[in-house]
């Protein structure tokens, strides 16, 4: 029972309250307490199976499942590009700090800086987009697919909020080492523009940057917070 | 065993006149109509409590959690006055409808099977 996270508190009291009623009559029959759990387990049917019959009253509490599931994988991917962009700035002024000491010898110091710092921007930009893009269409592809005419549009949307919690996983793993690999090559770039940046201006984009970032961070997982407050509150085990 | 048809037009219905006895909860509902009909309508949990969850909704029903005898909670549903207006309705039309089956059904006895 506890596998039905689109199942608000109560309902799942009253079946876990039908369950013992069961149990308890199957037992005066006869059987042990753990055959008569079994038994009445089996009745009751499998957790989709219930999920889906009890979806049909709620539709919009599968609609908030789904949501949830999205939410949690932007946050994960938001941290994971959080992690590798922070992750590259501090490497970017460890190098710096390293220039500075070694400031007698610079042999490129100011020779085509802008232009490393602009090949880095339009590469992060190009990335950023395809991802977007790949990202956008698959889940319009998935939105589209769900809302089709006929058959089972629940299951659909089920089908896609179980998906959506390993694709979440999955795709800020991916995102994540896609990221990290990128910020390494683009680290060496980076140091080599930082040695001509004033460690004041690193200090701004960094706060900046990560202000921006934090704040909608937190803006997800208040947002996140609250869904699961409303929809999912801690399970008992029956 | 009803077919699938004849089990979603006689669940409300079937709720609302067992209610009408006396408030009760799930597990007792599914006993009583299985009780009465002979083991003929099993319902499911999984079937009959997004049914109670519906027809509250539709205001048909009420429910309240109250400790059992047994220390127990459970969920308590009973009628409203919308549900005795509306199982009035019903009880008219499965009248009108099993009257014309009985008449007809009585001036061609062949129709009836044996052994089903």
């Amino acid at each position: 029972m506890q596998g039905l996270p689109a199942l608000p508190s109560e309902d799942l009291q009253e079946l876990e309250c039908h369950l013992r009623d069961s149990v308890e009559r199957l037992q005066t029959g006869g059987l042990t307490e753990e055959e008569a759990f079994w038994v009445a387990r089996r009745r009751a049917g499998d957790a989709d199976a219930l999920r889906i019959e009890f979806g049909k009253v709620n539709p919009e509490r599968v609609w908030f499942t789904g949501i949830l599931w999205a939410l949690a994988g932007f946050v994960l991917i938001r941290t994971a590009i959080w992690i590798a962009s922070q992750s590259s700035w501090l490497i970017a002024l460890i190098a710096h700090q390293i220039a500075k000491y070694g400031a007698s010898f610079r042999p490129l110091n100011g020779i085509g800086e802008n232009i490393l710092a602009q090949a880095h921007d339009t590469e992060t930009l190009v990335v950023g987009l395809i991802i977007a893009a790949v990202y956008c269409v698959v889940l319009l592809g998935l939105v589209v697919w769900a809302l089709r005419p006929g058959g089972e549009k629940h299951l659909r949307l089920l089908r896609i909020s179980a998906w959506m919690s390993t694709h979440a996983a999955l795709s800020a793993i991916l995102l994540g080492l896609i990221l990290l690999a990128q910020s390494a090559t683009g680290t060496g770039l980076l140091a080599l523009a930082s040695c001509t940046m004033t460690a004041s201006m690193l200090g701004r984009l960094v706060l900046w940057q990560s202000c921006g970032q934090i704040a909608s961070y937190l803006a997800c997982v208040f947002l996140i917070a609250l869904l699961l407050a409303r929809y999912s509150p801690p399970l008992k085990r029956v | 065993m009803l077919t699938k048809e004849m089990v979603a037009a006689s669940t409300v219905p079937l709720v609302l006149a067992v209610l009408s006895e006396g408030e009760n909860y799930g597990y007792a509902l599914i006993q009583r109509v299985r009780d009465l009909s002979d083991g003929q309508i099993v319902w499911t949990e999984g079937m009959l409590y997004p049914v109670l969850h519906w027809m509250e909704k539709e205001k048909l029903i009420q429910s309240e959690w109250r400790a059992a005898d047994s220390g127990r909670k459970r969920k308590y549903y009973s009628v409203r006055k919308e549900g005795t207006t509306a199982l009035g309705v019903e009880k008219q039309q499965w009248t009108t409808v099993h009257t014309i089956l009985t008449k007809l059904w009585k001036a061609q006895p062949n129709l009836i099977l044996t052994g089903a």
